[in-house]
Order: C-alpha cells, then structure tokens, then sequence
C-alpha cells in the first residue's frame, strides 16, 4: 500500500531526468564552451535553435577602422529593438575607439567598459548559461577570435501594461493589478515598501520551460525557518514546466488531499505587501499576475484589502456577511433537500406549506431537483466563462431567465428550489478569493448527498467532518485555523470581524519573527482638547448669543 | 504518546464539552425531583474532591498517561492489566454514550433507519478525528465550543422572552431535606458526567503547562456544573418536574415549547445540534483515550492505526450493549454508577495513590540516605 | 490506497441504501387538526383535517382558491392508534402529525368518559407536539368544527387559535391551552383542567362547502362559547360570562379586557380598557389550614362613556375604580365559589400550598379536591387604576341641557 507511490515517484524522477539529460547531451556533443570562431559560434547556435527566423543574428564591423567582425544575437520580440539598435549597434559600429591592432579580448573590455553605455552587460564563456540569457531577452555579442561573449541585458518587448486587476476587485484602494512580467510585479510591491529589509531571492523552476520564480519577504518580519521551508521546498521541485503559479502551488502545498487551499492567491500588489507586513512570504512566477502567498490561513481566504481601507464597523460587518454567506453557499441547497425530504417538522408550519404547495406539481425527489439546478448552474457558470465577451450577456439571461422560469411554469422545479439556487449562486460570489470559493462548490454537492441520506443529522455530521479536517491543515506549518483554533486571543480583532487599527498592536504570533510590534503607543485618535479651533467669528458670535 | 501539545484553554474547553456532552440532554439526578439542579451542584463539589485525587495521582507521574503509569505503580504485569481494564471501560462508556446518540436520532427524528447506520455515521467521523490525534480534536473544540455557548445563550434568552418559565414549579426546595438530595448527588449526579473526567489522565501529558491541571481541572468542573445545574432548572421550571422526569429528553420538549413571534418555532434544530456536538466530543474524547491506552497497552508504536478497530468495537458494542431502551436506561441508572464508575474513578485511584505516596516516600527517602 | 476505497465502498453502500426515512413532501399528508368523538358503537371516531397545500397557496398553478384548502377524512378505532391506522387506509398519503396545531375534543366524551385515555396517549406519541392546542366542541360534534372553513384565515384550525387567542386577550372568556398544560393539571392532585369551547353557529352542512366562504357573511361560524371545567379528567360544568371572566381573572391570564360599569341606572354606562394587570397569590398557613390571598392590580383606559360623566374630575374617576373594583371581586369571588361548588380545584390552589408548605401538604393532599378546597378561605383584593380617558375628558353630549 505504501510502495506504490514512491515507485511512481521515482518513475517520475527518471522521466524527467531523462528529459533533462537529453538536453544535456546535445549540449556535450557541441561543445560545452563557446569557440573563438564567429561562424562556428553562429553555426552552432542555429543548429541548437533549429533554425528559428525569430532569432536575428547582425552581422556588425567593431569600428570604423579597426577591421574585426562581431556578431549581435537576439530572439526578435523579447528584446528592446530599440535599445539594441541604439546602444549596441549603433556604438559599436561608431565607436572611435577601436584601432587596427586591437586583439579581440581587448575589444571585449573595451566594449563591455567604454562603448556600450547600459546598464547591465556581462561577460560568458559557457552555452548553456548564454541559452538562458538568450532566450529571456538578452542580447549576446560575439566577437571575431574571443571565445568569450557579452551578454548585454536588453529585455524588453511587448508585455501587458498594468491595468486594474479583473479577479480582486475593489471600490476603495488601489487600482493596479500584477502583469504578467516578474520584474514589474516585484517592483510594483517594492513601490509600496520602501525598505532594505525587502528582500527578494529568485530561482529557475522548471527543466523545460525554466521560468524565473522569486520569493519575497521581510528580513526580520517573516519567520526564518519558515522561509527556509519554502526555500527547500521550491528547490525539490523537479518538473519539466511551470506554466502559471497553480503549478508552484500544487508542488509545495502541505498536502493534496483536501477540497481547501492552502496557499492564497493575490493579483494586487497591496494584498502581497499587507501579507508580506504579517510574515508571509510572496512567491512570483514570471508569466502569470498571480501571485502566491504563504502560510495562508482559512481566515486569510475571507478578507479583502478594503476590510483595511474603510472604516472598521463596515469592515467587520462584511466579514460577518462574508462567512455566513459561505456557510450558505454550502449548505443552503442541503438545508431544503433535508428540510423537505426528513425534517418537515422542523420548519413552521405556513412554510412548510407554502413548500409543499410548490413541490406538488415536481415530479422529482427533492435531491434530484436540488441536483438537476445546481448543475444546471454550474453548467450555465462555466458555459458563461467560455463565452465571447459580447454574447455573454445573452446566455446568462437565456440561461437564468428563460430556463429558470420556463423550468418552474412547466413544473419541472419548484420556485422554491429556483430561489436557493440563486441564493447559493450568488453567495458563491461574495467569497474574496476564488480558491475557496470553488472549494464551497464541490463541497456542496457533498453536503447535498448528505442531506438526501440523513437529513439534518447528515448536514451536520458533514459540517464537523469538515470542520475537523480543517483543524487538521496546516500551511507550512503553521494551523490553518489558527488564530482561532488553536485560539490567539489577541489576534481573533483579526478574523470575523476587524478591529480599529489603532489596537492592532503587535504582528500575527506563529508567522513572524522578531520585529512584531505595529505601531506605537496612543495610536488611538483623540478629539482635540481645545475645542476653540473654529472660525473666530463664529466663536464671538456664539459668545455674544449667549449674553 | 504522539508527539502534540495542548494549551491549557484547549483543555478546558474540551473539558467542559465533555462533561456537557451528553447530560445537557438527558435527565440526570431525577431521583431528587425538582431539586436535581441542586444535587447537580452538590455532584459537582463532590467532583471537585475527584480532580484533587487525579491530579495527586498525575503529580507522582507527570508527563505519562494512565495506562503509562500504571505500569509503573502496580508492576508491568499487573499494572497492563489494569490498563487494559480502564481501556474496557472507556470504551463502554463510549458505546453507551453512541447508543444514547443513536436512540435519541431514532426516537425524535429518524425512527425508521436503522440503529446500526446512524451510529455507523457518527463512529466514522468520530474515527477520522481520533485519527488526526489530540490536538484536531482540541482545535475543532475550539471552534465549536463558540458554537455550542452560541446556541446556549440564545436557547436561554428565547426561553426567557417566550415567557415559559414558572419558578414555582422548582418549588419546594428541599422537600424531603438535604438528605436525599446528597443522596442522590453521591449515588449519581458526581460520577455522571463529571466522574467521568478521569479520561482526561490520558490527555493531561499533552498539557503544554502542566501547572495548570487542578486549575483547568476544578474550573471545568465548576463551569459545566453551573450550566447543567442551570439547564435543569430551566426544564424543570418549564415543563414541570413530571414531564421532565418522565421525558428521555427533557430538553427536546422544554426547545419544542418555544413560539415567538409564529416564526420561530420548531426549534428541534437547537436540539440536534446541541445532541451532536456534546456527544461527539465525549465519544472523541473516549475513542481517543481508549486507542492511546489500548496502543500502551500492547506496545503498539502508532496508535492512531488503532483508531478504525476500536471505532469498529464502540459501534457494536454500542449495538449490542442492550436489547432495548429501557434495558440501556435501567443499566445506566442502576449497574454502572455502583459497580462500574465507582471501582474506577473513586476506588481505584485512591488506591493507586495511596500506593504512588509510598512508592515515592521509599524513593525519596533512598535518595536521601544515598 | 487500499483503505480509501474501502471507505468510499462502505459509505457508499450507506448512501445508496440510506433512504429509510424519507418522506417526499408529496408523500406526506399534513393534519393541521384532529377532532376526536365517541360514536354509538362505544369507538372513537377520528377526525382528521387534512391540509390540501396545492389550494391554500396562493399560487397560481391550478388556480388555487378554489378547491377547498383543506381535506376532512374521518376512521373509527377501538384505541388512538388503531384508529390512525384506519384512517392510513383511506388515504394516498401518510399522514404527518408534527403540525397538527389544535385537538378538538367533543362535549359527550369529555362528560362520559373522560379524557385520560386520549392524554395518555398523545403523552407518549413523539409525533404530536405539547404546544398543541386543545379546545372542547360545545353542543355540536367534534368533527363538525374542523370541517368548517373560515373566512380571512386560509387554515381553520389557524383560524380557531388565532379567534381564541383574539378572545382571551380582547374578551378575557376564554383560555387558550395546549396538551402540555391539561396534562400537568390532569396528573397534579392540587390542580384541574380548564379548556375553552367553539361552538357552531349556523348550518353545518354549508360549513363544508366552499361557497360558503365566498360570501361576505358566513354561512356557518365557529364561536369562543365558554370554558369548560373537568375534575378527575371529566367536564362536570361549563363557565360563561363573568363566571368565565372571573376565572380568566383569578388564573392571571387576562392581557386586556374591558370591564364595565352601571352608573345610575345606565346599564354599561363605563367601560374600562384594562392594558395591563397582574394577579398575586399568596397562601398562608393558619392553624393547619390554608388561606389564600388574590391581590389584583390593574390599569386601563376609559373607552366609552354613556352617562354625562366629568371625568375630569379626580373624584369622579376615584369613585369609577372603586366601584370597577368592587365589580370585580365579585366576580372573581362567585368565580372560585363556583369552582368550590364544583369541587374542582381549577385555580391550582392546591398545588401552590405543595410548593410553600410541602409538610402540610401531605396530610391535606389525598381530599384535597372534595373536602379542603371546598372550605378553602379566599380573600380578595382589587386595585384599579384609571390611567387616561382617551383623547377627550368630557363626552361631547355632557353640555347638552
């Protein structure tokens, strides 16, 4: 029972090494370093690319004057063409400052030091290291009889702009959203901390695709072994791709078995530096705006940045709403098939009534007609997420219109089912993050099936069976249901409802290291003692109406 | 051991849980009629002298649970012999726990499923949680014990609102005198539910502060003491020492009298929830120290691979215990508070203390003369 | 692996198989009230009014409103439950008793036999609620008055609680009383049973019909029509009007009444919208005998005015709440002298000398009902208290000479 899995994983380890070691070899059969020759260099880098058009290979004279030859090499779209032609090109070909006696190792220094005025240009004897750089936007500049190349950094290209992000939205806050471009990202959250302490380590993931992945954390906020676990954990990964963080997140999450995320998602920046301000740790991955933050907790999956941003009764209440609606958008669909199928006595009687007036004409068992509408609305959510933009529209009112009231006028369902169906579909909606939101659909149809067997006692054992699995995850460590089991008394102001921030003294316990004070003493907003700061003219006033 | 840590809070509110359990809902100290709140608080100051001897008997061994130190006191032989007893006997007490969960399902709302499928359900969820160890079951304490106190507050505050209480039906206290009243508090109400804390001997190691134990100990005793003996009066005072004395759920039918406002009626829910809750813990609570006692026992180096057979024991056992209602009831009220709770939560750890004083007196006293 | 898919076999199995008590809402038929007679043969006859849901919401399929919204089916049977079981037999559906909301008990049975035997076994059914409510059908079968429609309220039965609710808090005749209250009465020694009647005005066979809540007057009426006093679980009496009244007062169930007044010569001439009232008892032990103190305080408003009364004056109105006061404890007092006559101790004096003298109690308690309460003292006392006069002091008429 127990070998299974790690014969697998080891069958997996080999596939991938395989695959790796593939790469490898053709490496070896050329050579491992670059040569001197120009036209071998260029032979060999056509060869490795199988003569891709979109790598551009300029031919350009170092020089007016000094006679050698170098060649420019860039993969057309990833660079900043301009940059290229500008800083690269034009000065190496107008550079004054090559003579004919000039040996190639010499030109190298020169160009690297006096011609091209960038910012980051390197030097690099090895191809597989030039691959990277290559293909991530760099540009390499081979010159006649060096075997060494300058690997200028010249990315660039068409990136999405930053725009408001689609998933996290807000009415109060911030408007931009992460792009698909790691470096903008992490500048965008280095725009709102301005600290030294912001550190950032970044890593290739991925045998194939090697894509930049960066974590990011507070030196002295977050916890050291808890970055140190995520550190290793990113580092075990051994994978040929990582198309979007979803595959980060599924690799290092502490266990697969559960409906239930443990690592939060984010598109917003001040998201990430809010968490990154309680001890989370933030992990880009180029070519996606989601960003991953961990330890995440069950609580965490219920806040959204303007909890922070409005005032605190507001805030509070809405998070309030927020997980009773979940609990709604669980169990509403279960609670009317227990309601009508075991439990008649338990709802009022005018109710009950009104019910059973309504399923008189259904021909179905209540749970099949439960069952029969939430698919129908889930085929209709996700039918509705494929669809072109434009006639979107058109389907969701074909869909909840036309088939909701034509199903109930031909007694296939009853209005009833019709109304908590709605409910429980916009309830869905009402969760911040989408993670746990579609976890509440699957779990749903289990509290469904429930219901149809046991009734209310069904419901409610599900409900502890989730609630102990719950109490049983953990993110990095850390329990995720924590602060409120294990029970933090002083950071619960955190959870279900929000506290002014002028209490919120000290950092999350279990998730930060040292520095864990907030804020300073008297935080809390005073009226003035002086209340004469109003117009002096209305204060005489006042003075001589009270003669 | 499994290797986890428990705060003290933790254990208090697992604590109250599992003495609330399963008396919130049955009659308990009826013999004493309208004055069973009394003998339950009368039970509770007995129930405190109890943890005074649990926690004596822990100090001599800090650090190891029952069934550990019983080897130590009594010898190997001996001393796994009794721990397999006290493993017997948690998990009697647990079927009979799942067979009061089961029946009152059956009575009240499910009477034509099975015995077997509703108890079936709860023992599968109860041995996923065991599963998990002490430390899940101390967190989803947490969680619902808000959950329960919720329930609690509000059942108290409709109660009050819809008017339905007569003081006058707890009239006259102490009828027949104090003494039937202790009578009934030392033959019943001390040994169910709060006798039963003896458990807890095999979660005490698990206390991050083991300080703290008399404290968490006599403070969750108190505490469920006062809610019990204030839920009673709330029956008694509602529907009447008579129908409370004669119902096997007096609380269903105090919950089943609340209409206000021709809404909120019907508020069977409040019981269920309340059922379901209570009992859980206290049978999570007993599975758990059954399969940990069972795993020392035996020398089993994962307990928790206990936790699906012994689930499976507590389920027919809770089957089979008895042939019918009355026959569980009549055990319950007549045979095991005497001949079962007594020997093992008042007799035998006397016994093992006045035995552990001795033992570590010699010790200390060999210590000295080295 | 292995024990995943156990598990998922075995709750599987439980779901697939797990089916035993449902009960599709089309399955079930719901009673919303159960009349119980006596026929000639010596059998009960059940009668049971069932709730026809499709008719009763206003919904627009089928056109509700008009089929009747209720089914009246009737079984006979030598016990309760067996006459249930005959009346299973005669319908499509099963039959779901958690909402029956009201028991309706004919005049002949409760005078012959008695309602013990019904009790007992309503007592130990999980099905009925202790909150239903209970009233006696008064020169009429039982059956006939849950066959009748109401007119505003959709559901009869709805339509008596609610008529008999109107009743007790507007009229101060009746009581409202559920199962759980006759039971504690009928098991207690110190204390007996009260229960309101309906009565049927009208022709009953048109009760039945539908067209018959189509007009504007009714062609058959439900009717409050006094309170029906048991002893040792028999109705041995019937109270109306003051003697009702009187013993609404005495049990401190009034909510608000209105008391009148004569005032010279003029019949009614004052009437006194009692708001709120509150009765105390208080017993005493006097050489081995119970003595019980009614001290009644009540407030209202004065509503109507016949005479040419100056109520603005404070002496006038003194002189209304003492003689208001006095009404009352006669009536109060012929009330509780009825109940000694009837030997019925129906106020539960006996009870509250067990719950503050439980010693004497014992000695008095087996006659408490034939010999004791009978000779039981009882003092009364009455405060009222007028607190407005409406929005005018005077009647409009007082200056016309």
């Amino acid at each position: 029972m127990k070998k299974r899995p790690s014969i697998k994983k080891r069958r997996t380890k080999n596939d991938v090494n395989s695959g790796i070691s593939s790469v490898d070899q053709s490496n070896h059969e050329s050579v491992e370093c670059i040569s001197s020759s120009l036209s071998m260099n260029i032979e060999s880098i056509k060869k490795r690319t199988g003569h891709s058009p979109d790598i551009k290979f300029r031919k350009v004279d170092i020089g007016k004057n000094s006679g050698m030859k170098s060649v420019i090499v860039y993969v057309q779209g990833l660079v900043d063409e301009i940059t290229v032609t500008d800083f690269i090109i034009e000065s190496i070909m107008n550079s004054p400052r090559f003579s004919s006696e000039i040996m190639p190792q010499e030109a190298i220094g020169i160009i690297s030091e006096e011609v091209v005025s960038m910012g980051g240009i390197t030097t690099e004897e090895k191809w597989d290291s030039l691959y990277l750089s290559l293909l991530s936007g760099d540009t390499v500049i081979f010159v006649e009889g060096s075997n060494v190349a300058l690997i200028a950094s010249t990315q660039g290209g068409e990136t999405r702009s930053i725009q408001e992000s689609t998933t996290n939205t807000v009415v109060r806050g911030p408007k931009e959203g992460f792009t698909e471009s790691i470096t903008t990202n992490i500048a965008m959250v280095r725009r709102i901390i301005n600290n030294p302490d912001l550190w950032v380590e970044s890593m290739k993931i991925g045998s194939v695709t090697n894509t930049d992945v960066s974590i990011m954390y507070i030196n002295g906020i977050a916890e050291k072994k808890i970055v140190g676990e995520i550190r290793s954990r990113l580092k075990k990964i051994n994978i040929d791709s990582v198309l979007e963080s979803g595959y980060i997140e599924q690799l290092i999450e502490d266990g697969t078995m559960t409906p239930f995320p443990t690592l939060h998602n984010t598109e917003r920046p001040d998201v990430v530096a809010g968490t990154l301000l309680e001890g989370s740790i933030a992990i880009f991955v180029d070519g996606t705006p989601f960003v991953l933050l961990g330890p995440a907790l069950f609580i965490q999956f219920f806040q959204s940045p303007e909890d922070y941003y409005n005032r605190f009764f507001i805030a509070s209440a809405t998070r309030f709403l927020r997980i009773f609606v979940f609990i709604i958008s669980l169990i509403g669909p279960a609670l009317y098939v227990a309601v009508t199928t075991f439990d008649q006595s338990m709802i009022p009687t005018q109710l009950l009534i009104m019910i059973a007036a309504q399923r008189e004409s259904v021909p179905f068992p209540a749970i099949v007609e439960a069952l029969i509408m939430e698919v129908m609305f889930e085929i209709l959510r996700e039918a509705g997420l494929r669809m072109p933009k434009a006639i979107g529209s058109t389907i969701s009112i074909v869909g909840a219109l036309v088939i909701g009231q034509a199903a109930v006028q031909a007694g296939i369902v009853s209005p009833a089912m019709v109304i908590i169906v709605s409910i429980t579909a916009i309830a869905s909606f009402a969760t911040p993050s989408y993670s746990m939101a579609i976890s509440a659909r699957l779990l749903r149809f289990v509290f469904m099936i429930s219901a149809a067997t046991f009734g209310t006692y069904g419901i409610i054992m599900v409900f502890i069976l989730v609630l102990v699995h719950l109490c049983s995850l953990r993110s990095f460590g850390v329990p995720y249901m924590s602060p409120l089991a294990p029970l933090i008394p002083s950071e619960v102001g955190d959870t279900v409802v929000r506290r002014p921030l002028s209490g919120r003294k000290a950092r999350p316990k279990l998730t930060t290291a040292d520095n864990k004070i907030r804020e300073g003493e008297h935080q809390k907003p005073q009226a003035a003692k002086d209340t004469g700061m109003v117009n002096a003219f209305y204060q005489k006033r006042g003075k001589r109406g009270s003669k | 051991m499994e290797k986890a840590k428990i705060s003290s809070y933790q254990l208090f509110v697992l604590m109250v849980l599992f003495q609330l359990g399963s008396a919130l809902l049955v009659p308990i100290g009826m013999e004493a009629k309208q004055d069973a709140w009394l003998a339950i608080l009368m039970g509770m100051t007995a129930a405190f002298i109890l943890m005074y001897i649990y926690d004596g008997l822990y100090r001599y061994n800090e650090g190891k649970p029952l069934t550990e130190f019983l080897k130590d006191i009594l010898g190997n032989f001996l001393g796994r012999f009794v721990a397999f007893l006290y493993v017997l006997y948690f998990v009697y007490l647990a079927a009979r726990v799942l067979r009061d969960l089961g029946v009152a399902l059956l009575t009240f709302a499910y009477p034509f499923t099975p015995l077997f499928v509703v108890n079936g359900i709860f023992i599968l969820v109860v041995i996923y949680t065991v599963y998990k160890g002490v430390e899940v079951i101390a967190r989803t304490g947490e969680l619902l014990v808000v959950l329960e106190f919720l329930l609690a507050v509000t059942f108290i505050i409709l109660i009050v609102v819809s008017g339905l209480i007569q003081v006058s039906n707890l009239k006259p206290v102490l009828e027949e005198g104090v003494l039937p009243v202790i009578k009934v508090a030392l033959k019943e109400t001390v040994y169910f539910p709060f006798g039963e804390v003896i458990v807890f001997l095999m979660i005490f190691p698990y206390l991050k502060q083991p300080e703290k134990i008399k404290k968490v100990g006599i403070g969750s005793i108190a505490l469920s003491g006062i809610f019990l003996s204030l839920f009673m009066a709330i029956n008694i005072s509602v529907i009447g020492i008579n129908l409370t004395a004669r119902s096997h759920y007096p609380l269903l039918t105090v919950i089943q009298s609340i209409e206000l406002t021709g809404f909120l009626e019907r508020l069977d829910i409040y019981f269920l929830v309340l059922l379901v809750i209570g009992m859980f813990f206290k049978i999570s609570v007993f599975a758990y120290a059954a399969v940990t006692g069972a795993a020392s026992v035996f020398s089993i180096k994962k307990p928790s691979r206990l936790a699906y057979p012994i689930g499976m024991v507590i389920l027919l056992l809770s089957i089979v215990i008895a042939s019918n209602y009355s026959e569980h009831i009549s055990e319950g009220v007549n045979i095991v508070p005497l001949y079962i709770h007594l020997p093992f939560q008042v007799i035998m750890p006397l016994f093992l203390l006045v035995i552990a004083s001795f033992k570590y007196k010699k010790k200390s006293k060999t210590a000295d003369e080295k | 692996m292995n024990r995943t898919i156990f598990f998922l076999i075995v709750i599987g199995t439980i779901l697939l198989s797990g089916c035993w008590n449902k009960r599709e809402l089309t399955d079930i038929a719901v009673v919303s009230a159960l009349a119980i007679d006596k026929n000639e043969e010596g059998k009960y006859v059940g009668t049971f009014q069932v709730i026809n849901a499709g008719n009763i919401a206003s919904g627009e399929q089928g056109g509700g409103g008009e089929n009747a919204p209720i089914r009246v089916f009737s079984a006979t049977g030598e016990s309760l439950i067996q006459m249930s079981r005959n009346a299973a037999a005669k319908m499509p559906r099963q039959l779901f008793y958690e909402h029956v909301k009201l028991l309706v008990i004919s005049e002949e049975l409760a005078k012959n036999e008695g309602i013990n035997t019904i009790f007992d076994s309503l007592d130990r059914s999980p099905n009925f609620r202790i909150t239903t409510r209970v009233v006696l059908a008064r020169d009429t079968e039982a059956a006939n008055v849950v066959k009748v429609l109401t007119a505003i309220e959709k559901l009869p039965s709805e339509g008596i609680i609610k008529t008999l609710k109107s009743a007790e808090t507007m009229q101060g005749e009746t009581v409202t009383v559920d199962i759980h209250a006759i039971m504690n009465a009928l098991r207690s020694p110190g204390k007996e049973p009260v229960i309101s009647a309906f009565t049927l005005k009208g022709d009953e066979k048109s009760g039945e019909r539908i067209q018959s809540i189509q007009s504007t007057t009714l062609d058959a009426n439900l009717q409050a029509k006094g309170i029906g006093v048991f002893k040792e679980g028999k109705l041995i009496d019937w109270l109306e009007d003051d003697a009702a009244s009187g013993t609404v007062w005495a049990l401190n169930k009034i909510q608000r009444t209105v008391m009148t007044l004569d005032w010279e010569n003029e019949i009614d001439a004052v009437a006194l919208e009692v708001i709120r009232q509150n009765t105390g008892v208080t017993i005493e032990m006097i050489s081995g005998k119970p003595k019980i103190s009614i001290e009644i305080r009540a407030e209202g408003d004065i509503r109507e005015v016949k005479n040419q009364l100056d109520l603005s004056h404070p002496n006038i109105l003194m002189n209304i709440e003492k003689k208001l006061g006095k009404k009352l404890k006669t009536e109060i007092e012929d009330a509780i002298l009825r109940a000694q006559e009837n030997k019925s101790d129906i106020f539960g004096f006996g009870e509250m000398v067990y719950q503050d003298y439980p010693e004497e109690w014992k000695k008095i308690k087996a006659d408490w009902q034939d010999v004791h309460f009978p000779e039981l003292k009882v003092d009364v006392k009455t405060d009222i208290f007028v607190r407005q006069t409406g929005l005018r002091n005077k009647p409009y008429f007082s200056d016309f000479e």
